[in-house]
């Protein structure tokens, strides 16, 4: 109990002996913290941009690398600059959780959050995640938000303590590659083997499409009481193309349907996923 | 290419007597062990077990080569279906009539299109492969659109021998260069020892060139990967002479293919004088759009394609569209990546592993 009052009291002088000097410091380590995560976030997204093959595997160091430098120049701050002992260091950190842990609780989910992300990769920078209520591309994975480009080009900020909240899911959990499906409905009076064998080559000769034996193309057939609908699942080669593949295999797949006599249904169509 | 030019206004060829083949023996490098695989399967066929045999090599790798080699050996069994460009129609592939024990059919990858309703030849060909029972079918394929076959219809399962034509290593790759030339006759010279031994140097590059007009430049450092990868790998042979300098960069260039060694060869000899000054470290990257790197994916799987061909498989009928593949392919000409001969594009060999790295990276080829 002395030990801590003494320990306390000692904080509370090196704090009383805090100058301009060490305040200046610490902020020019601070900004030089900041510039040098800009400037290896920055490298690492040109590099990445420039290697498809492991553009993924490069973006996955960017958030860690930015923990590594902030958590360092905290570390450096106080260790050096206001010259704390490991154990001042650890009851200053009890102190301030325990002050504005209630004041700033939602800002320190966030925090958690972000090092959750980081740490246990539950989404990196370049996976497309659906987190909430947004869909889209991860493009950063900040202490406090999540920042994720939607297929209409918006760029949002979803609060990183999401993840203990909602449903985080990712399409692709780290590979270039991503599953992308999508129906197509038919008339019930038209040709299914036909229509089932031009979807599956459709699929197939796509420029987007990625096939291997773990990635397979799965053409599936369901019929319903005015219609048939037609389900294609295949890889997209690059997530970022999910969205060009399917209307590159619809596009050339009704094409071919119009050809041979296939036609769309006149039936109202319900919801594939909603029967489901 | 040879054969594709001999076979270009009949899609088959008959070869019979042997004393009308036309290579060589003294032409085939580092081919020996293929050519023994395949007299193997050749064996147990006449022992009557039927194994269809797939060859399988990228462009220039001496698939023609080998082909005309079986056909030499065994001259009075075989008969060679070449195809020379796109077979859209089965009758037009000349199935059961020859009686031949062997047959043998060249650039199987021609049987294809990457389009809707583009396997049915293929379909009919395979079909026809498996209803042989008393013949042996071999067939060559290029290795993309192999790969490409076996990922979407299995076609591994057509053919149980497959046989990819191996690499040439540096003493073959020496061989196979040296060959048509006299003991002597050319002259290697090491005229980089001076500066290239260097491995980083300081390069001065205009930083937003647009809007500085290159009156800001920025100063990096540029790493001589040739210098660097000679200090790492030939330690303790500080002395190489100029001629293994050159074979081996040579081969691992062309990656042990001998035509692209064929062509970087021709490209730096300044008869009878070959430097290693010559040797061209720049590989410029590639920077095209979805539509090119798909044409580009065509032509390599392909070989040589016409523009009626590449037409035919994007499905592109209208004039706009013409205008389009006319500037796709203007613009792949212009970046040195492809060449046209006699209609036909393709891959520019000293390109070629430059070209299948880049689409490798888009995985357009798996």
């Amino acid at each position: 109990m002395v030990d801590l009052e003494t320990e306390t009291g000692n904080i509370i002088t090196a704090f009383e002996h805090i100058d301009a000097n060490a305040v200046l410091i610490s902020v020019g380590i601070i900004i030089t913290a900041v510039l040098l995560s800009k400037i290896i976030a920055f490298v690492l997204t040109k590099i990445s941009e420039m290697s498809w093959k492991y553009r993924l595997h490069i973006k996955t160091i960017i958030p860690l690398s930015k923990v590594l430098i902030y958590s360092l120049a905290i570390y450096y701050i106080i260790s050096t600059v206001f010259a704390l002992a490991m154990n001042q260091l650890l009851l200053l950190s009890g102190l301030i959780g325990a002050g504005i842990g209630f004041g700033l609780r939602n800002l320190f989910e966030d925090i958690a959050g972000g090092v959750v992300i980081v740490m246990e990769k539950t989404f990196q920078v370049g996976d497309i995640i659906q987190m909430g209520k947004y869909y889209g591309e991860v493009k950063e994975i900040g202490f406090r938000s999540t920042r994720i480009v939607t297929p209409n080009d918006d760029l949002v900020s979803a609060p990183n303590n999401l993840v203990f909240t909602e449903c985080v899911a990712t399409g692709n959990a780290g590979s270039s590659e991503m599953m992308a499906s999508f129906d197509v409905y038919i008339d019930n009076n038209a040709d299914a083997d036909m229509a089932l064998k031009i979807l599956e080559e459709a699929v197939v000769t796509s420029r987007y499409v990625f096939i291997s034996p773990t990635r397979p193309v799965v053409i599936l057939l369901n019929d319903h009481p005015f219609y048939k609908s037609l389900k294609a699942r295949a890889y997209v080669n690059d997530l970022r193309d999910e969205f060009l593949y399917r209307s590159d295999v619809i596009r050339r797949t009704w094409n071919e349907f119009h050809k041979v006599g296939i036609k769309a249904p006149k039936a109202q169509i319900l919801s594939y996923d909603e029967n489901n | 290419m040879d054969d594709r030019k001999k076979n270009k206004e009949a899609e088959k060829v008959t070869i019979t007597p042997s004393d009308e083949s036309t290579s060589e023996k003294g032409h085939l490098f580092g081919l020996d062990e293929t050519i023994e695989s395949i007299k193997d399967a050749i064996s147990d066929f006449e022992s009557g077990k039927i194994l269809n045999i797939a060859i399988i090599a990228p462009s220039y790798a001496g698939k023609s080569v080998l082909v005309d080699e079986i056909v030499n050996i065994y001259s009075h069994e075989v008969t060679k279906v070449s195809f020379s460009s796109i077979i859209t129609d089965k009758e037009e592939i000349p199935l059961s009539e020859d009686q031949s024990k062997i047959m043998i059919f060249d650039n199987c990858h021609y049987l294809y299109m990457r389009k809707i309703g583009g396997f049915e030849v293929l379909h009919a060909f395979l079909n026809m492969v498996l209803e042989q029972d008393a013949r042996l079918c071999i067939s060559t394929w290029n290795i993309h659109s192999w790969n490409y076959l076996g990922r979407v219809l299995d076609i591994r399962k057509y053919f149980p021998v497959q046989i990819k034509i191996p690499p040439l290593n540096s003493s073959q790759m020496k061989e196979f260069l040296l060959s048509e030339y006299e003991d002597g006759e050319i002259l290697f010279v090491n005229d980089v020892e001076a500066e290239d031994k260097q491995i980083f140097h300081v390069v001065k590059k205009p930083l937003a060139e647009k809007a500085t007009h290159g009156r800001i430049k920025l100063y990096t450092l540029k790493v001589n990967y040739v210098a660097l990868r000679s200090l790492l790998m030939n330690k303790g042979t500080p002395d190489e002479t100029a001629e293994s300098i050159i074979i081996k960069e040579i081969t691992r260039i062309s990656r042990g293919n001998p035509g692209v060694a064929k062509k970087l060869w021709k490209k730096w000899l300044e008869y009878p004088i070959i430097k290693t000054s010559n040797i061209d470290k720049f590989s410029p990257s590639i920077n095209i759009d979805v539509d090119s790197r798909f044409i580009l994916y065509l032509i390599l799987s392909m070989g040589y394609i016409k523009k009626c061909e590449l037409n035919n498989i994007m499905n592109w009928k209208c004039s706009v569209d013409d205008i389009r593949i006319n500037m796709i392919l203007f613009e792949l000409l212009n970046q040195e990546l492809i060449q046209i001969n006699d209609e036909y594009y393709s891959i520019r060999a000293d390109k070629l592993h430059l070209v299948t790295k880049y689409l490798e990276d888009c995985r357009l080829v798996w």
